[in-house]
């Protein structure tokens, strides 16, 4: 031990007599390092986003029929939100089904294309929905009459009537053949930034695009009949029950449904999306990291070859550190260190070039990437790095140590 | 008495087959502990070759080398390393020192290799140092010395690990006379002091300085003489 830190010494002495070599020698380890460092920080950034991101949602279930087992997908009724409402209870904000269609509708301002949402009362708090500035939603009775009202949001309103006191007033939607004037009973609050966006596409000349919320059951009236529905949203108010009442609420449809067969529901994992981007973006990265690794390598021959010129330079001391006793396996030993040095310097000064990127990038907030430091990658930047000092020190080492003391001394 | 250092019919031949040069043609020689030995001849005589032999730095393709009783004719390379870190103290013409390394630094090179600690071997350099009058000048770089400086630096670095030969191979080639004389100076104290010094030169004064000669002519011993006998004669 006592000797390997002489060897240390004597490699530290000689890199630090030669600084400027020494530093352009460590460059190709430095830039490969700090690209992979940084690299993977990014990747890691944008992978936690997006992770982050899709476990928000998780406070809402959807659950679906299992359409490997059922062969017409659309068989949660209206009955069954209501009873699945029930039966959850207190734990859950709202449960609601969603379809819609196709039609339009005739003001004094003219006709427009309309999406016609059919759905059921709780959606009015379902997940991403805005409150309600005026009016009410429709509620069980609306739907079990098929009552022919509507909600609409304040920028419609504004739209189509100039004002939002609309409440009250009818439209006269069209789908299909079918011709129904509509009471507007509600209407949602539209956000300043949707308000904003809005306002912008108009600029552009687009065509607004129009929602109407309405009972389902209108949809006999409308021609085009949604008896059941293929999935059903659950929003908990606690995210940490979602598990727990996702599988209760399949058993229930389960049990309510059982001629459809063993499991007739899942539960519609927003998790697969992230899972899938997480091993996509994965993949990129890794392969990204390669690309930059190989800048590693050949930063690893740019060692070699310094190391070669090296040995040449200081055959004379060799022959001397010889004459005097030095063993080959000393003289290995010192080449080595250096190499082993030089790189691990130069990965040391990557990764902290690369921690200082990824902090600049996430500071300035280039296109929006929270950059994260990888810790795996930096240990096997470390790994990497001084690995390379010793495989391509290894050559340059072994033809230090074979010169002959004579041959050495001989040159002048 | 055993001697320190027995040569048997020792050849060394390069080149062997058509063009082989017999740089040793049969060299026996016998050194015993503390005598003063100059080994000359002219360049090309096979003095260097002889050098390289006794001072462990090459094998002899025949022949016996006895070191201090070891034979040592048939070492490997590190058993080689080995002999002469221990018993060989090596004076180099050229001086030989280590660009990067400060004078102390030179002087603990062969006790680096002997596995000494930091401390006991900053205390024999700094020693050694003394011997030779360089007290003042030990953190000063080779390039910072007069040569006859450095090649006492050289000298410290030979004889701080109490090796029992000093191998001296034109010790004085590129030094002016003031120097010449103190490095002589110094080797001859050293020789009162019991070491044995071996001095390899093409220098006749520098013969005559010291007690016994050998001259080496075509890889054979021509002459092996005393300088006492000689001036007695």
């Amino acid at each position: 031990m006592g000797q390997f830190l002489e060897y240390v010494k004597m490699a530290l002495d000689n890199i630090r007599s030669n600084k400027g070599r020494s530093f352009l020698t460590m460059l190709g380890i430095i830039i490969g390092i700090t690209s992979v460092v940084t690299i993977v920080s990014i990747g890691n950034g944008l992978k936690k986003d997006v992770v982050d991101a899709s476990n928000e949602q998780n406070n809402t279930i959807s659950i679906q029929s299992n359409t490997e087992e059922v062969s017409d997908p659309n068989c949660i009724t209206g009955d069954d939100i209501s009873f699945l409402k029930t039966s959850l209870g207190d734990s859950v904000q709202s449960v609601s089904s969603y379809s819609a269609t196709l039609g339009s509708i005739s003001t004094r301002k003219g006709k427009f294309d309309t999406y016609v949402g059919l759905t059921t009362p709780d959606y009015e708090n379902a997940q991403y929905q805005s409150p309600l500035v005026k009016g009410k939603y429709f509620n069980d009775n609306d739907v079990a009459n098929a009552n022919m009202v509507c909600v609409i949001d304040e920028l419609t309103a504004i739209y189509l009537f100039g004002n939002t006191d609309v409440i009250g007033m009818s439209i006269e939607l069209q789908v299909d053949s079918s011709i129904q004037d509509v009471l507007i009973i509600g209407i949602r609050e539209t956000s300043a930034e949707m308000m904003e966006a809005e306002k912008q596409y108009l600029a552009m000349g687009m065509d607004k695009s129009i929602n109407l919320e309405m009972p389902y059951t209108v949809s006999n009236s409308l021609g085009t009949p949604v008896e059941a529905f293929p999935s059903v949203s659950i929003t908990a108010y606690d995210k940490d029950q979602a598990s727990r009442i996702a599988k209760s609420a399949i058993q229930i449809l389960n049990s309510r449904h059982q001629n459809l067969g063993e499991s007739p529901f899942i539960q519609q994992k927003p998790m697969d999306f992230s899972d899938m981007f997480g091993s996509i973006m994965d993949g990129v990265t890794a392969f990204v990291a390669l690309v930059a690794g190989i800048s590693l390598i050949v930063g690893g021959i740019g060692v070699m070859n310094i190391m070669l010129v090296s040995v040449t330079e200081r055959t004379r001391e060799i022959g001397i550190r010889k004459a005097l006793g030095a063993k080959t396996g000393s003289i290995i030993a010192q080449f080595l260190c250096e190499s082993a040095i030089i790189s691990g310097m130069g990965g040391i000064i990557g990764i902290l070039l690369g921690a200082a990127l990824t902090a600049l990038i996430t500071a300035l907030g280039i296109g929006g990437i929270k950059a994260q430091l990888s810790f795996p990658a930096i240990l096997v930047a470390t790994i990497f790095s001084c690995s390379v000092g010793i495989v391509f020190g290894i050559y340059p080492a072994r033809k230090a140590a074979r010169l002959s003391p004579i041959e050495a001394l001989r040159r002048m | 008495m055993e001697p320190l250092i027995k040569v048997e019919n020792i050849h060394k031949i390069y080149n062997p087959g058509e063009n082989e040069v017999r740089a040793l043609d049969g060299i026996d020689l016998e050194i015993q502990r503390g005598e003063f030995v100059a080994i000359i001849g002219h360049s090309g005589s096979g003095k260097s070759t002889l050098m390289n032999m006794l001072g462990c730095l090459d094998v002899p393709t025949s022949g016996n080398y006895f070191l201090n009783g070891h034979d040592v004719s048939k070492l490997t390379d590190n058993q080689l390393s080995d002999i002469r870190n221990k018993e060989i103290g090596f004076i180099f013409q050229g001086f030989n020192l280590i660009a990067n390394l400060n004078a102390v630094e030179n002087v603990e090179l062969p006790l680096i290799y002997r596995g000494l600690g930091k401390q006991k071997r900053r205390k024999i350099a700094v020693e050694a140092l003394k011997k030779v009058g360089l007290g003042a000048r030990m953190k000063h770089k080779p390039s910072e010395l007069s040569g006859g400086q450095q090649q006492r630096v050289a000298v410290a670095r030979a004889i701080a690990a109490q090796p029992p030969i000093v191998l001296a191979d034109e010790p004085t080639g590129n030094l002016d006379t003031k120097s010449t004389k103190e490095i002589m100076d110094i080797l001859k104290g050293l020789h009162k002091g019991g070491r044995t010094v071996i001095i390899i030169t093409h220098d006749d004064d520098i013969a005559q300085q010291v007690k016994r000669v050998v001259r080496i002519i075509d890889g054979r011993i021509e002459e092996d003489y005393l300088n006492e006998e000689r001036e007695g004669a």
